[in-house]
């Protein structure tokens, strides 16, 4: 069956075919309404298992959770069946999965990522049961081992992600493990590959992908109209403004300086990436690039408390750097607000977040900044996986699914009230099952009446 | 590949299973069938996210390096060893000395051979003791009040079946951290 990607790519052939006249232009808009009816039935399918996916998660963390609560008061042999039962329960869901839904990935990514959470939490109880020897290190080449055959037989990409993770945060800790480690690596790197690759044949689909680039950058590369040069020129200027003020401020320690720095670099790398993004030019992506993952970054930092209890406003002649600040946001506010492009609001309102929060620090009320933290990193998530299935981007599923993954697992492993967390994520797992569950029953009966 | 995928998965869940019952079933064993013997120990507690709070101590590991490592010259770091344990007339055990080989007689436990910049030949077997999130604050200022103690030192227990061993509990004065813990907070 042919990948997603050659649809969109077929897609964005069709006008040039009708202009060279090698199809009618019948044929094209067949063709068309026949990629588009495909990239929605595959952006479903996509957003089915995304869900299925998040239930998984939320719904095991939760569990887990409400068990630790609980911990001391259960005998060691209660703690290993805890250890035991729904390791073997995810082990029977995953043979039914591989063995009568092998094809769908709505079936078979969740039971993956439900057996190697089994599998962690087991290892990880059996090992505090016992007071096992081993560090962190060790528990991770573990599993990471034990995830191996699992993902191959599930053909899971979440599980390849998992994989990876997995790898690059061994690597700095993992000096002593590194030959197991290179040696894992190399067995899943077949996987990992198809993963990436989408399962589709490298050699045809790069050559041809390559030659499109090439043929977009060049006239691309000078067609950055004057009208996003000024915007690009502005928030240059700005950017640079903001350094020299900065580092002119008087009476404030270097930890203010960075933390105030921080955002707006990110923001401006961000929002130069986007700016550019027409010209398909690559160092601009990688600008974005670059911005991005620093930008996700201050987003998790804020969604700890002590985040803004270390960094907030509040000492004598704060009042102009506020003023400052606040008028600096507006500003970009209004330039992310003139980007045509998906997520262009969170990134744009961000900077005022961050004000707000360190004011909302400022005056002791550290918790709900906090909250709004997370809230944030939770509607970005969110917004990033409706904004994919809208426009039919996997790649932006992606990017939502891997973000609402790290708010998750950061919450997971806080070290606020247990039993709180245990059942927050136990009513957002429920919620996230019964809407995927609603939004299946939904799209069977438009496709049966269709 | 098909095919393969139901016997790839079959394979990977013998091996968790694998994994996850030989753990226990050493331990298990070393704690039912080994030999019990107490050591003084010195702590502090941090935090491992997968297992919970514990807390961190260091066992005294003045050992000579046996003889026969001139003639092997193989106590390189990493490199799996033997250290035998002595039972002094106090009543606790120490380490004795740490061999290529396993012992003929006697308790040992199997260690990995530390960095030369280690000031001990090899990787303390045991370094940890988890418990419960909410008692480890409170565990941690008894261990830290009992360090300070002479009369009454800390001491781990532990019990050792053909080289692997296995911890049974960390005392204060005779009586379980974990018990101890759960009566201060409770106050």
């Amino acid at each position: 069956m042919a990948s997603q990607r050659f649809f969109q790519e077929l897609a964005a052939e069709l006008p040039r075919w009708v202009a060279d006249g090698v199809i009618p232009q019948e044929t094209a808009d067949a063709l068309a309404r026949y990629c588009v009816a495909d990239s929605t039935r595959s952006a479903k399918n996509h957003l089915q298992i995304f869900l299925g996916v998040l239930c998984a998660l939320l719904i095991g963390a939760g569990l887990i959770l409400l068990i630790s609560h609980n911990w001391d008061q259960f005998p060691p042999a209660v703690r290993l069946a805890f250890a035991w039962v729904p390791l073997a329960a995810t082990i029977l869901f995953g043979f039914r999965a591989v063995t009568r839904h092998g094809d769908e990935p709505a079936w078979c990514e969740p039971a993956a990522l439900l057996l190697m959470a089994a599998t962690a939490s087991a290892i990880a109880i059996v090992s505090q049961v016992y007071q096992c020897v081993g560090t962190l290190s060790d528990f991770l080449l573990l599993l990471l081992a034990l995830t191996l055959l699992p993902m191959y037989g599930f053909r899971s990409t979440v599980l390849s992600a998992v994989f990876a993770v997995g790898f690059f945060a061994m690597l700095p800790e993992g000096q002593a493990q590194m030959p197991w480690l290179m040696l894992l690596a190399l067995a899943a790197m077949p996987h990992l590959w198809r993963s990436a690759t989408g399962g589709v044949s490298v050699r045809g689909r790069r050559q041809e992908t390559v030659a499109a680039e090439l043929a977009a950058s060049a006239p691309g590369g000078v067609s950055v109209g004057v009208r996003q040069l000024n915007q690009l020129a502005i928030a240059s200027i700005l950017f640079c403004l903001n350094l020299f003020c900065m580092m002119r401020i008087n009476g404030h320690d270097d930890s203010l300086i960075a933390c105030l720095m921080w955002p707006l670099l990110c923001c401006v790398l961000l929002q130069a990436g986007w700016l550019a993004a027409g010209s398909r030019a690559g160092a601009m992506n990688a600008l974005r690039g670059i911005g991005a993952i620093g930008f996700l970054v201050l987003s998790m930092c804020g969604t700890y408390q002590d985040f803004w209890r270390e960094f907030r406003l509040g000492a004598p002649g704060d009042r102009l750097v506020e003023l400052y600040l606040g008028a600096l946001a507006l500003v970009w506010l209004g330039l992310g607000w003139r980007l045509r492009s998906p997520g262009r609001s969170y990134v744009a309102a961000y900077p005022i977040l961050f004000l707000l929060c360190m004011l909302l620090g400022a005056y002791r009320h550290e918790g709900v900044a906090m909250l709004l933290g997370n809230l944030y990193l939770l509607l970005l998530g969110a917004g990033m996986l409706v904004s994919g299935f809208r426009t039919r981007s996997l790649w932006c599923m992606n990017r939502g699914l891997g973000v609402l993954t790290i708010l998750i697992f950061l919450r997971f492993c806080a070290s606020d009230d247990i039993l709180l967390r245990a059942f927050v994520f136990l009513g957002l797992g429920i919620a996230v099952g019964v809407f995927n569950l609603v939004f299946v029953r939904k799209l069977k009966k438009m496709e049966a009446a269709a | 590949m098909k095919k393969l995928r139901p016997w790839l998965f079959g394979a990977g869940a013998l091996l968790i299973v694998a994994a996850v019952g030989w753990n226990m079933a050493r331990s298990e064993i070393a704690l039912r069938y080994g030999t019990l013997h107490r050591m003084k120990i010195r702590g502090f507690d941090p935090h491992d996210p997968f297992r919970g709070r514990y807390l961190a101590f260091t066992m005294p590991a003045d050992v000579k390096k046996s003889e026969i490592s001139h003639d092997r010259g193989d106590f390189s770091a990493g490199t799996v060893a033997y250290v035998t344990l002595k039972r002094g007339e106090d009543g606790f055990s120490s380490f004795e000395t740490l061999l290529a080989e396993p012992p003929a007689e006697g308790d040992y436990l199997k260690v990995s051979c530390a960095s030369r910049w280690s000031s001990n030949g090899f990787v303390a077997p045991f370094s940890r003791f988890y418990l419960n999130e909410a008692l480890a604050p409170e565990a941690e200022k008894l261990l830290d009040r009992a360090l300070r103690d002479d009369k009454n030192p800390p001491e781990i227990l532990f019990r050792v079946h053909r080289g692997h061993g296995a911890l049974a509990d960390l005392q204060i004065g005779g009586r379980s951290i974990v018990e101890l813990a759960r009566e201060s907070r409770g106050r």
